[in-house]
């Protein structure tokens, strides 16, 4: 689950409207150079730089 | 009565079947005034509506991060739509909600439709219409837009929804609604006139922290600027909220099952593998589509070319204008297609034996790399090492098919996404990178010293090239390319929609490009009927022998290689010169200019100032390069 994402207003909007929001499942098929996730029957592909920006965890709403 | 409707949506969720299902041959494709980005446009007669389509560059958001996505928005903003059609993926529709919410913001007339509702199906979602009708307040529809299912359903939906007007703006929190009022308050009286009835949605792209109206936060009072970006992250995470909640009432996605990667996309991603095995892949079907090229689109031609063409047209000529002015602007004063340099001769060779075949077999194949989603995959291999030089791993393939010939790597860096990266790739492979036709006259000539001095010139264009790249991008403004990308499922190409694609990216060349080749081709040939070009073969001498240590009479390859630069090459055959001459040469020959086609593609795509820029720079790479490599012949000497 997406618990939070670090950064500027700028990664946080962009990732939340490609479906990186918090609260979404996300399930991670490669972490290497490049991070390889699934959210919602898509796959997105990030650098590790701004994957690193996303927490996973559990998320609480509020 | 007239409906203009735009297509809107993520990128390769079906926009492009649903535009080709939807309008006939009628399609045009055009760059959007002011940018390098391709707008297809058609029309559609549907129950007494004449509705006029445009098909937008896929998008996430209303609040761009390409400039594609720039066009979007701003083609909505300026030119108004009187629908917009938001085309989402059934698979994945939580995703494509958030900009279903950032469109009913817009104020325009929108219809939902609901593509690839089969493969949602298959996966176990079941969407109900109705509930997203009611949640939305739109017309919704669904539709398998490879099959044509759905598509008088979409026409209809359009109907009714310019009927019923715009949708009501969906409302947020209380706080975030009266912190939106009070900044646009704060915008109205900054805002030209033409703007002020857009005060909301401009609100809300100041507090998203959007580039484009970053100006105008200054007119927001210190105390509200200072909470910007908390709120701006506020406004996304309630309408991601918001998308959730339609989704959790209208989808049941109870029994769908996880996507499992396929062994290349593994592959694509290795740092060390991927590259290596895309480039091996991007090569073979580079060189492959070369093969093709050179056996179909040179050789045929050039049969056709000496055998019927030349003879006749220079038969018609002669007998109208035996001599003069007319007479070498049409056919040239010699015969040969690069001697003659005449329009009818020459120019009609080039655009319509040469490059027209060339690039109708690229665009095929590219057509097909972008449909089946083999592209993304190699985008993703290529990003790690282009980054370094301001390009995303988008430029690998328009990179890689320059080897072929630059003009067609120019044209074909239009599915990169910025300005930035399209000039850098575009001016990298008309930098360094020579054209296969060179490459053979390279071999040709400077080969004869030895495999080495090759090995030595390829080395010395890719430091060049890496170094220009490096340069270019701390240069030039705008930000490098992140890797964040969607992997779209792999899918088998239609060729209907193959064709038409193909059939207005050509339409295009001939409408922009050929015409400023034959410019080019004219402007070559009077430069040689005045005496020019024996005027500037005299005024470069000093350089070519005093900087460059060449023979004086070199100077007419150079001269000779900005028509075209494999000719340049097999001109210095004619020469005694050392190995290291040749190398300097070849080097200063494929670094100074670009040949004329590349030029007037160029100037087509990027504009006079730009194009004399790149030109600019590829003197001062070709003269600094020049003047070592002549100290070290000096020094050896």
């Amino acid at each position: 689950m997406v618990a939070r994402i670090e950064g500027g207003v700028k990664e946080f909007r962009r990732l939340v409207s490609l479906g990186l929001a918090p609260g979404r499942e996300v399930r991670v098929h490669v972490s290497g150079s490049v991070v390889v996730v699934e959210v919602d029957n898509s796959v997105l592909v990030l650098d590790r730089q701004l994957a690193s920006k996303i927490m996973v965890g559990d998320w609480h709403e509020g | 009565m007239k409906v203009k409707v735009a297509l809107v949506g993520h990128p390769n969720v079906g926009k492009s079947v649903i535009f080709n299902n939807l309008t006939g041959l009628n399609a045009v494709v055009s760059n959007y005034p002011g940018t390098t980005v391709e707008v297809y446009r058609g029309s559609v007669k549907w129950k007494g509506h004449a509705i006029e389509l445009v098909d937008t560059p896929g998008t996430y958001s209303m609040t761009p991060a390409t400039q594609a996505e720039g066009v979007t928005r701003k083609l909505i903003l300026e030119e108004r739509p009187d629908v917009i059609v938001h085309v989402v993926d059934a698979t994945s529709i939580r995703r494509h909600l958030y900009l279903t919410l950032e469109l009913l913001e817009a104020g325009v007339p929108l219809v939902l439709a609901v593509n690839q509702i089969d493969r949602a199906e298959a996966l176990g979602i079941n969407i109900s219409r109705e509930e997203l009708e009611r949640l939305l307040g739109v017309p919704v529809v669904m539709c398998a837009a490879v099959e044509g299912r759905g598509m008088e359903a979409l026409l209809d939906g359009i109907i009714e929804a310019y009927k019923r007007g715009p949708p009501a703006s969906p409302k947020y929190s209380r706080d975030l609604e009266e912190y939106l009022r009070l900044v646009e308050a704060s915008l109205k009286e900054g805002l030209p006139p033409e703007l002020r009835r857009f005060s909301r949605l401009i609100a809300k792209h100041v507090v998203l922290g959007d580039e484009e109206f970053g100006d105008l936060a200054r007119l927001v009072p210190p105390r509200l600027r200072a909470e910007l970006p908390k709120y701006g992250k506020r406004l996304a995470l309630e309408r991601a909220a918001r998308a959730d909640g339609i989704y959790e009432r209208a989808v049941d996605a109870g029994r769908a099952k996880h996507l499992r990667l396929s062994k290349i996309d593994y592959v694509s991603v290795n740092p060390v593998f991927g590259v290596a095995v895309m480039a091996a892949l991007t090569l073979a079907i580079t060189y492959g589509l070369l093969g093709l090229i050179h056996e179909i689109g040179h050789r045929i031609p050039s049969a056709l070319y000496y055998n019927f063409y030349e003879p006749f047209v220079r038969s018609l000529v002669e007998g109208v204008a035996p001599r003069g002015l007319i007479h070498d602007v049409l056919v040239g004063e010699r015969a040969g297609i690069y001697g003659s340099l005449g329009l009818l001769t020459t120019g009609v060779f080039f655009v319509f034996f040469m490059i027209l075949p060339t690039i109708l077999v690229l665009y095929l194949i590219l057509g097909v790399l972008e449909d089946s989603g083999l592209l993304p995959r190699i985008a993703i291999s290529f990003h790690r090492p282009l980054r370094r030089v301001g390009l995303s791993g988008d430029a690998a393939m328009p990179l890689v098919t320059g080897t072929g010939c630059s003009i067609v790597g120019v044209l074909s860096t239009r599915i990169l996404r910025g300005d930035k990266e399209r000039i850098i790739a575009s001016f990298l492979q008309v930098l360094g990178i020579p054209c296969m036709a060179q490459q053979v006259m390279i071999w040709h000539i400077l080969g004869r010293h030895g495999p080495l001095y090759v090995l030595a010139l390829y080395i010395l264009l890719l430091s060049v090239t890496v170094a220009m790249g490096f340069i270019l991008n701390r240069a030039m403004p705008g930000e490098s390319a992140v890797l964040l990308l969607e992997l779209p499922p792999w899918r088998r190409p239609q060729l209907r929609n193959l064709l038409k694609k193909t059939y207005a990216r050509v339409a295009s060349f001939l409408r922009t490009g050929a015409p400023l080749v034959f410019l080019g081709i004219l402007l070559a040939n009077l430069a040689y009927y005045t005496g020019a070009i024996a005027a500037i073969a005299e005024l470069l001498s000093p350089v070519m022998s005093g900087l460059l240590r060449l023979p004086s009479e070199t100077c007419v390859a150079l001269i000779v290689s900005v028509l075209r630069k494999d000719v340049a090459v097999g001109v210095l055959g004619r020469y005694e010169l050392t190995p290291l001459q040749t190398l300097t040469a070849i080097a200063v020959v494929t670094l100074s200019f670009p040949c004329v086609g590349s030029f007037v593609i160029l100037l087509s795509e990027f504009g006079v100032k730009r194009t004399l820029k790149v030109v600019a720079l590829m003197l001062a790479a070709s003269l600094t390069v020049g003047s070592l490599l002549g100290l070290l012949s000096t020094l050896i000497a």
